[in-house]
Formats: C-alpha cells, structure tokens, sequence
C-alpha cells in the first residue's frame, strides 16, 4: 500500500471507455472527452457532445493546468484500505479546456483553508503495481508555502 | 372534507421509533410500518391495490417491490421502487398519485424500512456508503471520495463562495437536535450544543461527525387514496409534487451549490398556487448540515449564498421563523439508509392533523424536499390541511 491508498480497493479496470483514460496517467498523459465534429470539450459523462449534438466523443489530451474548484480534508477514511492515507485532500478541479474532474491535491494541505480558485497543474503518481494516478499541484508556490 | 375526484390525499401513516432494532430485519420493519399505516386509515391488507417499496441496504433485492409484496401476502396491480435515493420518499407521492388519478388503483401503500445500523456491521455500512453507486466508481471513487466527502465538497464550496460558516452548518445540527431530545421516536436524543458539533471529530472538512446523520435502523410508511374514497378525518391533500432526476454524479453538474431542488421547488409552489411564505413547517432533506442551507435557498426561502445566515441560530426551532424537521430530521431522528426521508412525510401529516410531539401552532401546509445521491436527484411535495 502506498500513501494514496491502493491499490487493493482500487479497481477501475474492464471498463473499455476508462481503460483509455487510466493508460493515459501511465503515459503522464491527462485525457479528456472531446467531440470529434465541432472539437468542443464535453463533461467525463456524457455520450453526446453539448455543443453540436455528435455522439463522436473521443479521447484527447488537455493541458493539465486548471483552476480549484472545492476541496475537502478527509479526516476519516471511508474504508479501511485508505486508513494510511488519511488525512487527504480531495479535490475538484475545472480544467482549462472546460471539463471538471476529481482528483486529489498533492502534496495534501489540511490545515489550508483558502484553496478555491487556486490553480493546480495535473502530475502523476503510481499507486502501486504498477498503476498510476492523477494528482494535482498547487501551481502557486507562494500559496503553498503557508 | 369536500373532494373532486383527481383530489389526491394522504389516509394513513405508520412509524416505529429508529434507532436499533436487532431483533428485527429489513422485510420486517416494512410490514410492521405498513401494519400501521394500513390501520391509521382504517384499511387492511386487502386494499392494496399499490405498493411503492424504496427497498432495503442491508437485503438488496433485484424488484425490492416484489419482495415486500411476497412478504405482506398481496398481489398489487401497479407496483415500482422509485430508485432516485433520498428523493425516492417524494418521489413515491407523484408515481402514486399518478397511478391513482389513472384509476389504474385506488389506494397506494408507500413502504420504507431498513436495518443499516444493526443488520450490517458498523464498518460495513461505512463501506457500503463508500460503495454507493452515487459516487463514481472512475471519477470520484478511485480519489477516497465517499458521500460524506461529496457533500464536504458542496459544503466547502458553499463556505468558500458565500461566506457560510461551520457555526451556521452547526446550528442546523441543534435545532435538529433540539426537536429529537423530546421525541420518543427519535434515534439521538442527548442534547448538543453549537460548540459540541464545532468540537466534534472531523470526518471530512468542513463537516464534523455531527453534520453527518447517524445510520439507524428504522421503517415509516403512509397510505395514498383519490378524492372519490371516502376519507378519514385524518386525511391530509397532496397540494403538489415534482421530481428532477436528472444526474447521478457530483462531477455531472456544474454548479454544485445551485441544485434541481430549484426546478421541482417552482413546480410544485406553482401548482398549490403556494409561495414560500405561505409555509408552516419545512422538511429539508438533512443528510448533512449543508443540505438544509442549499435547499431553504433553492425552494425560494432566501436568496443564493443566505441559507447560512437563514438558518442561523435557532431559526429552524419551533420559535424561529421556519420550523423545519420537526421530528428531528435524518440528523437525530436518525437515517436507516434506503427509506431516507420518510419519516419526513409521516411527522408532516403528524403536523397538519395537529398531533405533532414538536406541534408547529396552526400548521396548515407543509413543504417536503428529498435528495437523492450528493444532492443530484430531487423530488418536492407540498401538503395540507384536507
């Protein structure tokens, strides 16, 4: 177990539209849905695109950088797997390109406050054998140092 | 009471104390509430002619409907399990009444009960919750988000955008409180204070385990019938209901401190030809502290970003200027999972025919809300004196 948590519990793979996504952390490469006709981004659930109404979403890449949108300090873990990882950061974050994902801030910061709005840079850690996440970083060293 | 034929009303209503009930399982709290309810409205068994089961944790089925249907020994002609969550409760009223102004039946038995608290260990549960299918199992759950966490996120967006307080979320948890000390039926009954949920353990920032509602065992259920039955003199009207299910995921909705609470709110006030103001008693749905801030605020009670200082100090209480949850709420009457706010319902009917514990003086109306998942799925009922 490493200090994320995992990966016993977590099991995200077999699921033939997320195994893209989850290749891509490995890759330190952060993917997001795009529509394939008018190149709008789309929210991670959807299958049609909000803008020209194509069911053509497809992987593409995002930069990375976005803006905090809320965050939490998990106290207590939710499950006995993740007892070593307390206390976490957990995260929401709007990307850039538009889309919101969860995440969680890395390193944590529980005794933070005045994360929202704060921008972050998308990083990848391995969770243990061999499979990787996404994390994000304060991008604002100032406001990490506090 | 005078009644057209599209008249819906609720006849009857059962509950047994939540709390723990070891002795019991989940089929049997369902058919010992329905017991009740059945006979609050001077009907019987054999007058079923509908039943809406939220189903059980603790003993999933694959048609929780017809698993309690086989359990009490009926045959209903329409049937269902409103799978939308904490909202499944309001949810039932607009599938039944819709079953019942079809004249596809004429009464409607609604049936919740579970055994989080006692039929599943403690860890368990927590586990369970962790599991619920709310929480995504690619995009939130891989993180360490469970549902306490998802609402910490609405909640910390909500102090970080409006200005709300943990003293404001805290209030909120008291005035809960302060209804179940002097309700039997109640699950917590001790007495808190603003500073014994500000110096309570967090569990996932701003939330404290006293922002969480406690997981109980515990049934309700409650009897729907047309105008053109005769009623009994308990008979409260069905003034209105709407429901919104229109996401699953908090990642799905952009704003997470606006909910659809909005829209099925402004439906159902449109339709009792009601305002906000011409509420007695409020039953938010009170998962959580912050819950009951967003939805005085989407039900039109205040503004966006006021429900903090709204709720603030006692004015949930019977004294203060919106009696809301009167029983106690999820948060002290206490939560047993699948049946989530029906209790809501029963203490609401309880309300209108002035024989509440906690009796609001005058009752005449009241506003249900439930929230189904993180605050996702949203359903609205209003009620009133017959």
């Amino acid at each position: 177990m490493t200090e994320l948590g995992g990966p016993a519990w977590w099991i995200t793979d077999g699921d033939p539209v997320f195994d893209v996504f989850w290749q891509g952390c490995k890759d330190r490469r952060l993917l997001a849905r795009r529509c394939s006709a008018c190149q709008s981004w789309a929210p991670y659930l959807a299958h049609f695109c909000p803008g020209c109404g194509n069911a053509g979403l497809e992987w593409a890449a995002v930069s990375g950088a976005g803006v905090l949108y809320s965050f939490t300090h998990v106290m207590h873990a939710p499950r006995p797997e993740l007892a070593a990882a307390v206390p976490y950061t957990l995260i929401m974050v709007d990307l850039a390109e538009g889309p919101r994902i969860a995440a969680r801030l890395w390193p944590a910061a529980p005794d933070r406050s005045d994360l929202v709005g704060r921008a972050v840079l998308v990083d990848f850690r391995e969770v243990g054998g061999g499979i990787y996440t996404l994390v994000f970083r304060l991008t604002d060293l100032d406001g990490a140092e506090s | 009471v005078t009644s057209q034929r599209d008249d819906i009303f609720i006849v009857g209503i059962g509950d047994l104390p939540f709390g723990k009930h070891p002795e019991r399982n989940s089929l049997m709290l369902q058919a010992e509430a329905a017991s009740l309810a059945l006979s609050d409205a001077g009907l019987t068994l054999a007058d079923v002619g509908g039943l809406i089961s939220a189903g059980s944790r603790v003993d999933e089925a694959l048609m929780p409907q017809a698993t309690l249907a086989e359990y009490l020994g009926v045959s209903p002609a329409f049937s269902l399990a409103p799978g939308v969550g904490g909202a499944s409760h309001c949810a039932a009223i607009l599938h039944g009444a819709l079953a019942l102004r079809a004249g596809v039946v004429d009464t409607v038995l609604v049936v919740a009960g579970d055994n989080l608290r006692t039929g599943l260990s403690r860890r368990a549960a927590q586990a369970s919750l962790a599991d619920a299918a709310a929480v995504h199992p690619q995009l939130e759950s891989p993180h360490g988000a469970s549902m306490p966490a998802l609402y910490a996120l609405i909640a910390q967006r909500h102090c970080s955008v409006y200005g709300t307080s943990r003293e404001q979320l805290a209030d909120v948890a008291v005035a809960m409180r302060q209804y179940a000390v002097s309700n039997p039926y109640a699950a917590q009954r001790s007495p808190i204070t603003r500073q014994d949920v500000l110096n309570a353990r967090l569990i996932a920032s701003p939330l404290g385990l006293l922002d969480c509602s406690p997981v109980s065992d515990g049934a309700a259920a409650f009897v729907l019938q047309r105008g053109d039955r005769s009623l009994p003199a308990g008979a409260v009207r069905v003034r209105g209901a709407a429901m919104r299910a229109d996401a699953e995921h908090l990642s799905a909705s952009r704003d997470i401190t606006r909910t659809a609470a909005r829209l099925t709110g402004d439906a159902v006030m449109r339709s009792a030809g009601m305002q906000p103001s011409d509420i007695d008693v409020l039953f938010a749905y009170d998962s959580f502290t912050i819950a009951v801030i967003t939805q005085v605020e989407d039900l039109g009670f205040c503004a966006k970003g006021e429900g903090g200082a709204f709720v603030a100090e006692d004015a949930l209480t019977l004294t203060g200027r919106l009696p809301t949850n009167t029983h106690g709420g999820l948060l002290s009457h206490g939560h047993p999972g699948r049946p989530g706010g029906i209790a809501h319902i029963t203490e609401a009917v309880r309300q209108l025919r002035g024989s509440a514990v906690n009796q609001v003086d005058g009752a005449e109306t009241a506003l249900i809300h439930g929230a189904g998942g993180p605050m996702t799925a949203h359903a609205t009922v209003a009620l009133a004196v017959a």
